[in-house]
């Protein structure tokens, strides 16, 4: 549809006379009718779920009274945004989400795209199926639950660590969950552990997608395997690695609240590395339950994404224009 | 290219505008319907309807609705009122009623645990200035001194439920573990004599530990001294019995001192090696024989009710006074919402919730015959029909929270006089000269929401003796400081100031 309407635009352009214009246009909207109705339905839900809601982006800059109502309540201008960087530990939330977004956005692609890579090529199908389900099963499981497995492996009294593993290697307990430093490795690898799979699955997709023609070509060449994957596996799928990597990029003011907040227990010794934006809100808004504050560090989080998805969009552009997401 | 976003951009905007038009009309329409029914409400007298909004802890009861009937007959032939029970589950409870009040959705009367935020978001009605009116009951119910309790700027928004009002603090341990080792109990009389209680349980029960934490809370959490005037940001010492002076409770001596016991104990074993993580109900750990018991406030009749809970039979030791302070009044409160039609009407139900025994009893124990029988030969005590048990029975109800739970029959196990000994309590507790004040945190809510997230990172590792006091303190005063707790203790001692200085202290 799209080319078809790309390919008539510049005709409908050229014409001088309108009424000329407006049969086709006419003619245009007979024929692609069935297409916009069948637009309809996404449209209504995308505006109620996606655009009506932004409305509500106001309460950030008001001062909430319930018995005034949202529209009557005073504005407050950016008293709201305050409590964000109110305290020194702005920079270090700050610093912390996106220093662990940028580190999970390439670790777990590089992980995925891997794994992809080595399931493609596995031909039983029996097997091959069963390794993409136990890959995909860790991103089903609800963080919380990830926190108790975790819980397991880190407890104090009980834990796999602390009973098993360092008495094998001679070293002593480690007190996990008021020792901060260990705790940006845990995080990757848990998140790891827990995201790649379902990022594989779409890579594998694209993988299977590609014409089996280069590689018998490539073979006959004789390429060894390491050269197909460069040559052939990733340049195909770059645009599709490039896609989700920008979607991610759109939410690196986000943070995965469950693997933050769940996993290290809740436990306030390891704010210094494991506090993000989202449990910095969290913790100072669960008491006080002001919906204009928590408001407020949504807008900040999602215009931040907003600027980011933007420019690096345009960065994409400049260096290849197919690969861009718009 | 630029044609098809027009187009797209055209159809966004009719939607958008479509939209917007019908959600206007629609408040439009409901707005001409609540005043047409408000008309003729008159006329006609029609029962009104009040919708009573409450927390929920379990899934709702099957026989709610039969419940809320047999309600609805009393009141409605007592005051043309009608109630329809609206429980709404604890962990959706604070969304769903902004959600209610934002979109104007019907509700009249809501249970909440947050007064001082309630109504500083405007979400109550001023009940006090009907209160004469139509609540007389209620005070002569609550006593004028904890009436008083509830007054912001002189205007009362809610009543507390009548329960216990004010709390004393201690230690409560399972009974067999005192007997077998002989553990003396009376010795204990101060918060550091609990070692005395512990080494004996660490020497004797290798497995078992001397104190476990509240659920999702520190050791020391529910352990107090002091009136935290309301969030702990700037308190008043020895229980609010001395000035009006408000230190930082973080910084003093004495917050010191109890953190490096208990940070003794966790060294020398006394405590869970994970209590700074420890999700697990308080009850089920000392029921798995983790943990020989824990610190709490306490009421009369605490020890029946948990024993009930634990299973097994536990003994207390009180080693702070029962006191009353404005946050053990208001920490259940009944109000009026700023969106009830008839503010009047739904106060005279809440009126009939504190003064009628029969509606009081269907909300805490539901119909007789059915989910309770009266024990023979007792006067006021129940218990469950034949075949029915605490699994199984077809409703259950909160007493601390609906209204007047002096009103209501005592359960099975229970002391009869339980409620008669909590009056008593009520009434005999030290208060804080400081009953009655509720900080509005709205000027400095920037600092307190800063600083509620220090307290989040560190007070449970210290309250727990996990974390290292004299590194970890300096730490944490540091921090509070810099989230601005001094502007909050400030503002909290000017408001404190001008409310003292109107209530003639």
């Amino acid at each position: 549809m799209m080319s078809h309407l790309a390919q008539t635009a510049p005709l409908a352009k050229t014409s001088q006379e309108t009424n000329i214009k407006k049969k086709q246009g006419l003619k245009k909207l007979k024929r692609y009718l069935p297409l916009f109705l069948l637009m309809i339905p996404g449209l209504v839900y995308l505006i109620i779920n996606n655009y009506l809601p932004l409305f509500g982006m106001v309460i950030a800059f008001k001062d909430i009274n319930y018995s005034k109502g949202i529209f009557g309540s005073d504005w407050i201008g950016l008293k709201n945004f305050e409590f964000l960087f109110r305290s020194s530990d702005a920079f270090i939330i700050t610093r912390n989400t996106l220093l662990y977004n940028g580190a999970f956005i390439i670790i777990n692609t590089v992980i995925a795209v891997a794994i992809a890579i080595i399931l493609n090529d596995i031909k039983n199908k029996f097997l091959s199926r069963f390794y993409q389900s136990v890959i995909v099963l860790p991103y089903l499981i609800s963080m919380v639950v990830v926190g108790y497995l975790a819980f397991s492996v880190f407890s104090i009294d009980s834990g796999l660590m602390n009973k098993t593993i360092l008495p094998m290697l001679g070293m002593k307990d480690i007190s996990w969950y008021t020792e901060p430093q260990y705790w940006p490795y845990i995080l990757t690898i848990v998140h790891a552990w827990n995201g790649a799979g379902f990022l594989c699955v779409i890579y594998l997709a694209s993988i299977i997608s590609i014409d089996p023609e280069y590689y018998e070509a490539a073979t006959l060449d004789g390429a060894s395997k390491w050269q197909q994957v460069r040559a052939i596996t990733i340049p195909l799928i770059t645009p599709v690695i490039t896609m989700m990597t920008l979607l991610a990029i759109g939410r690196i003011f986000y943070s995965d609240f469950g693997l933050f907040y769940q996993v290290p227990m809740n436990s306030g010794a390891l704010a210094d590395t494991t506090n993000v934006i989202d449990t910095y809100v969290f913790r100072g808004l669960m008491v006080l339950g002001d919906i204009g504050m928590s408001s407020a560090a949504g807008v900040y989080q999602s215009i931040v994404g907003f600027v980011l998805v933007i420019v690096s969009n345009y960065i994409v552009r400049k260096v290849n224009r197919e690969n861009a997401l718009f | 290219m630029k044609k098809k976003f027009g187009w797209l951009s055209a159809i966004l905007a009719l939607m958008i505008l479509i939209a917007a038009c019908g959600t206007n009309s629609g408040s439009d329409n409901t707005a001409e319907k609540a005043s047409e029914s408000n008309e003729s409400g008159e006329v006609s007298e029609a029962p009104y309807e009040v919708v009573y909004a409450f927390p929920i802890f379990q899934s709702v009861p099957k026989d709610l609705n039969l419940v809320q009937d047999e309600i609805n007959k009393i009141s409605k032939a007592k005051i043309n009122v009608t109630v329809k029970l609206l429980p709404i589950s604890i962990s959706a409870w604070t969304n769903q009623i902004n959600l209610m009040m934002t979109s104007g959705e019907k509700l009249d009367m809501l249970a909440h645990f947050d007064y001082s935020t309630q109504v500083s978001k405007g979400k109550l009605y001023p009940i006090g200035d009907i209160m004469e009116q139509y609540g007389k009951g209620i005070i002569d119910a609550l006593g004028q001194d904890y009436y008083n309790a509830t007054k912001i700027n002189g205007k009362s928004y809610g009543v507390p439920s009548i329960r216990d009002l004010a709390q004393d603090y201690g230690y409560i341990i399972r009974k067999d573990l005192v007997e077998k080792h002989n553990i003396d109990l009376s010795q204990v009389k101060t918060y550091e004599d609990y070692e005395k209680i512990f080494s004996v349980i660490k020497a004797k029960e290798p497995n078992m530990v001397g104190v476990t934490n509240m659920s999702g809370n520190s050791v020391l959490g529910t352990y107090s001294t002091r009136d935290s005037l309301g969030d702990d940001f700037g308190v008043l010492l020895n229980n609010g019995q001395t000035d009006f002076e408000i230190v930082n409770w973080f910084a003093t001596d004495e917050y010191a001192q109890q953190l490096k016991t208990i940070r003794k104990w966790y060294q020398a074993g006394y405590i869970l090696k994970d209590a700074a993580q420890n999700q697990e109900a308080t009850q089920a750990i000392i029921k798995a024989g983790k943990a020989a018991g824990n610190f709490s406030h306490m009421k009369p009749g605490f020890e029946a009710q948990e024993s009930r809970g634990i299973g097994m039979k536990v003994v207390a030791v009180r080693t702070a006074p029962a006191v009353a302070k404005t946050s053990t009044v208001t920490n259940v409160m009944l109000g009026v919402s700023s969106n009830a039609e008839k503010p009047e009407k739904v106060l005279q139900f809440l009126n009939l919730m504190y003064t009628d025994k029969d509606i009081v009893n269907l909300f805490d124990w539901g119909i007789e015959g059915k989910h309770y029988v009266k024990m023979e030969g007792q006067d006021n005590m129940i218990k469950y029909p034949d075949g029915v048990d605490g699994d199984n029975v077809g409703y259950f109800g909160y007493g601390w929270m609906h209204g007047n739970q002096f009103l209501s029959q005592v359960f099975e196990g229970d002391d009869p006089e339980v409620f008669i000994k909590q009056a008593e309590f009520n009434k005999t507790a030290v208060k804080s000269k400081a009953l009655g004040f509720t900080f509005n945190s709205e000027p400095v809510k920037t600092e307190v929401a800063a600083a509620t997230g220090v307290l989040q990172q560190f007070r449970r590792g210290l309250e727990s003796g996990v974390l290292d006091v004299d590194k970890e303190l300096p730490k944490f005063i540091a921090k509070l400081k810099d989230a601005g707790i001094d502007k909050i203790m400030e503002e909290k001692q000017k408001q404190l100031d001008e409310w003292a200085k109107a209530n003639g202290n």
